[in-house]
């Protein structure tokens, strides 16, 4: 608008100058030329009436060329310029008809209106002096100058008082560097909105795309080109919720600001998460022209918080079951700081020391609870981690009224940056199992006791036992020996029998010492050949039964060497005594395997023994047979017994009266 | 051939063991005394010549000894251990006799330098004949070490 006023001005000034020096020719070569030829003598009324109601006369006045002496280049130069001036200033008001038609030109429009009406004029204020040369219609060019003049007059006053508001106007290199400046704005702006973090978009009044930034673009996979102009909801015909939304729109379309920091919708199967503005935006008015919507996905930053807090839950509930464990274990944690006199217990040690959970405590406090003795090893340890960053496990006792409590603590140095700032540890109440621990020493320490004695017992046995049977023996038979002639048969056979029952005491008192020295000493078991053993035993202790008894190969087995021997030989001792009255006494040893043991066999074809008494079979002392019949103590089987057991084995036997016995052991193949 | 007289010392608490070892050596052919010692501290005042036996000749000493373990005062390793740390009486055979098979005397023994273990049989004929054989035995080595 105010380029054109500019324009309009020059154009205006360039016309008034030339419109100016025609007029100026005119009166000079008026001044100069004196009319040589009169057509008429009538003078011309004078009356202003009369003047209008002949406007066209011609009568009074000779054609131009009559008037003076033109020569054809004089008059044609004046007319060709007149008719060219005429022509110009007449296609002018077109051009502006057209200009004004075309723009809206505001109240500059009657400016130019009168600018046309007055150049118009003055254009045919040029025609008519170059028709007037042939015919002289001088009333109607004073009356059309009169009009032109009272048009430019008009449009002079009226540019007068335009003038200072268009020297306002810029000037062209103005605008330019306006338009520069603009341009600038124009780009940083582009630039903001471009880079602005968050996906942006603006909406006019019917929530039609008026720009957005890139992240749009991107966040919601749109087409740049395609978005403006068309309506948010002809690009997202089908997104959830889209009747909240459009509710949301209108609000903000009203003038709210509205907001959500956290919302979520299903895109192609994932929960999208995103957080949101709308605000309405105003034009320069202040009338609302749309919104501005702010949108920010924050679908990572949503899970990662969720994944957090799943975490937290998880180190929550670890926490929990190691409370739980410290619990059941009467475990606690503690830390000290030395110069701070500051100690933290968790509630568990509380509870140890039997103080009420969170109480404060310190230093001295903690020193307090201690037994004397232990609280000086406590001390030294302490002393020792914030010097020497030695750790420690102690076991102390603490003091708690009447009563003492045994407690395991053990410390290590507390660092921050590398630097020894306290101590940390645990504690835990070990009274139940020190005091159980207590009671087993003793107890073993009594067993020991039992067994030293039972030592003591068995070896005065071995001696003090047998020495006066020994005796006995001895004088018998030096009675015998000395007094046999003047001995009466009588007291012969009554010295046989105190010499037959010593004897048999004294077998009971060897078998015992086996027995008791088997039961003390400790088993060292070895990968055993039993086909050897069995081997030398029969050719050693058995020589005079080796033929009636058989002998399958046997495996290997593990076991105590002079152990097993021992089993071995009570079993066939057993068996060759319990056969010796069968006429083909048969005696069988072999094996088998049974769940991964092996199951060794001593059978004869003896006499047996009734299986209603089998349970005493194994019992020390007890015996199935008559010491008539069948001489011997009672503790050849139960030393068997013991021995198997020892073995982690089984001993059993199968027996009818008359028709023999077995007797089975298990062992293991190998360790 | 004549055999030099020769003295066994017997170390035995019991009287009647004492008796019947003395009546298994009477048979033995070498000739010789037995001197009976009841305890230990007796026995090893005897060996060296001290307390009441302080008068006797410490070159005088005996061939053999036989040694019970169990005695009054000082066991019978004990006074073996003396006799065998001593360089004096560090040759003289000695011979345990003892009703004990416990492996820890067998062993303690041996380990002292004992010369023989004999085991007390409750059998009288087995214990006198290997009384009488260990008689025989010593004195006919010290026979053949001390004669000329």
């Amino acid at each position: 608008m105010r380029l054109f006023f500019y324009l309009m001005f020059t154009f205006l000034s360039t016309v008034l100058h030339y419109a100016s020096a025609a007029e100026k020719e005119l009166i000079e070569v008026g001044e100069i030329a004196t009319c040589t030829s009169s057509i008429s003598t009538a003078t011309s009324t004078s009356t202003p009436s009369g003047y209008f109601t002949n406007l066209m006369t011609t009568r009074y006045w000779p054609a131009r060329w009559t008037c003076g002496t033109w020569s054809d280049w004089e008059g044609w130069l004046y007319i060709s310029s007149d008719i060219s001036i005429f022509l110009a200033y007449f296609s002018i008001p077109f051009i502006l008809i057209w200009y004004i038609r075309k723009r809206d030109l505001g109240r500059a429009k009657w400016i130019v209106t009168l600018f046309i009406v007055f150049i118009g004029l003055c254009g045919f204020t040029h025609a008519i002096d170059a028709l007037m040369f042939w015919v002289p219609v001088y009333r109607l060019s004073g009356f059309t100058k009169l009009l032109t003049g009272i048009a430019s007059v008009g449009t002079a006053i009226v540019l007068g008082f335009v003038f200072p508001e268009a020297l306002k106007y810029r000037s062209p290199a103005d605008m330019q560097a306006e338009i520069n400046k603009r341009r600038q704005l124009q780009e940083l702006f582009e630039l903001f909105v471009k880079h602005s973090p968050g996906a942006i978009a603006m909406f006019d009044m019917d929530m039609k795309y008026l720009m957005v930034n890139d992240n749009w673009i991107k966040d919601y996979g749109l087409d740049k080109e395609e978005l403006i102009g068309r309506s948010h909801y002809d690009v997202f015909p089908s997104i959830p919720g889209m009747s909240s939304w459009k509710t949301f729109h209108q609000r903000a379309l009203n003038g709210e600001i509205i907001k959500n920091d956290q919302d979520s919708f299903f895109h192609n199967g994932n929960e999208v998460f995103l957080r949101w503005q709308l605000h309405p935006w105003r034009t320069e008015k202040g009338k609302i022209g749309g919104i501005i919507m702010f949108t920010e996905l924050i679908t990572e930053r949503v899970q990662l918080k969720e994944e957090l807090e799943e975490n937290k839950k998880t180190s929550y509930k670890q926490l929990e079951v190691i409370e739980d464990i410290s619990d059941v274990a009467k475990i606690g944690t503690w830390n000290m700081f030395p110069e701070a006199n500051l100690v933290e217990w968790s509630s568990i040690i509380y509870d140890i020391h039997e103080m009420e959970r969170g109480a404060a405590v310190d230093y001295e406090t903690v020193m307090g609870f201690y037994h004397p003795q232990d609280r000086i090893k406590l001390q030294k340890a302490i002393k020792n981690t914030l010097s020497a960053e030695a750790t420690w496990d102690l076991e102390l006792r603490l003091v708690l009224g009447e009563k003492e409590k045994w407690v395991r603590a053990i410390g290590q140095p507390l660092y921050d940056k590398g630097i020894v700032i306290g101590l940390d540890g645990l504690l835990q109440d070990i009274d139940v199992s020190k005091r159980t621990e207590a009671s087993l020493t003793k107890t073993n320490q009594q067993l020991a006791l039992v067994n030293e004695e039972l030592g003591a017992f068995t070896y005065s046995v071995s001696h003090d036992l047998r020495a006066p049977l020994r005796i006995i023996n001895g004088f018998s038979e030096t009675l015998k020996e000395d007094f046999h002639d003047i001995l009466p048969d009588e007291g012969k056979r009554f010295l046989s029998r105190i010499v037959a029952n010593s004897q048999k005491m004294g077998k009971l008192i060897d078998d015992l010492l086996a027995f008791s020295r088997m039961t003390r000493r400790e088993e060292r078991p070895t990968q055993l050949d039993l086909n050897t053993m069995i081997r030398e035993l029969v050719n050693e202790v058995f020589s005079d039964s080796v033929n009636f008894i058989s002998i399958s190969p046997l495996p290997q087995v593990y076991g105590d060497q002079s152990m097993i021997r021992q089993v071995l030989q009570n079993l066939i001792s057993n068996a060759v005594k319990y056969s010796r009255y069968e006429k083909k006494p048969q005696i069988e040893i072999g094996s088998y395997e049974q769940n991964q043991d092996t199951v060794i066999y001593v059978k004869d074809n003896g006499v047996g023994f009734d299986d209603r008494f089998i349970s005493k079979l194994f019992g020390i002392f007890q015996r199935l047979h008559g010491e008539e019949e069948f001489e011997g103590t009672g503790v050849g089987l139960a030393l068997c017994h013991k021995i198997i057991s020892r073995h982690n084995g089984k001993i059993w036997a199968e027996s009818q009266l008359g028709e023999g016995a077995t007797f089975f052991f298990s062992l293991k193949h190998s360790r | 051939m004549s055999y030099t007289e020769r003295e066994i010392l017997l170390i035995e608490d019991s009287p009647d063991d004492s008796e019947l070892i003395q009546r298994a050596l009477s048979s033995v052919p070498h000739k010789h005394t037995i001197a009976w010692v009841k305890d230990g501290q007796e026995a090893l005042d005897y060996i060296f010549c001290e307390g009441p036996f302080s008068s006797r000749s410490p070159d005088q000493k005996p061939c053999l000894i036989l040694l019970d373990l169990k005695l009054p005062k000082v066991t019978g390793l004990e006074v073996l251990e003396k006799i065998k740390s001593n360089s004096s009486t560090r040759t003289i055979p000695v011979v345990v006799i003892s009703s004990s098979k416990e492996p820890k005397d067998l062993d303690k023994a041996y380990e002292l330098g004992v010369n023989s273990y004999v085991l007390k049989p409750i059998n009288y004929k087995d214990f006198m004949r290997a009384t009488e054989q260990i008689g025989m035995y010593w004195l006919l080595v010290d026979e053949k070490v001390k004669s000329p």
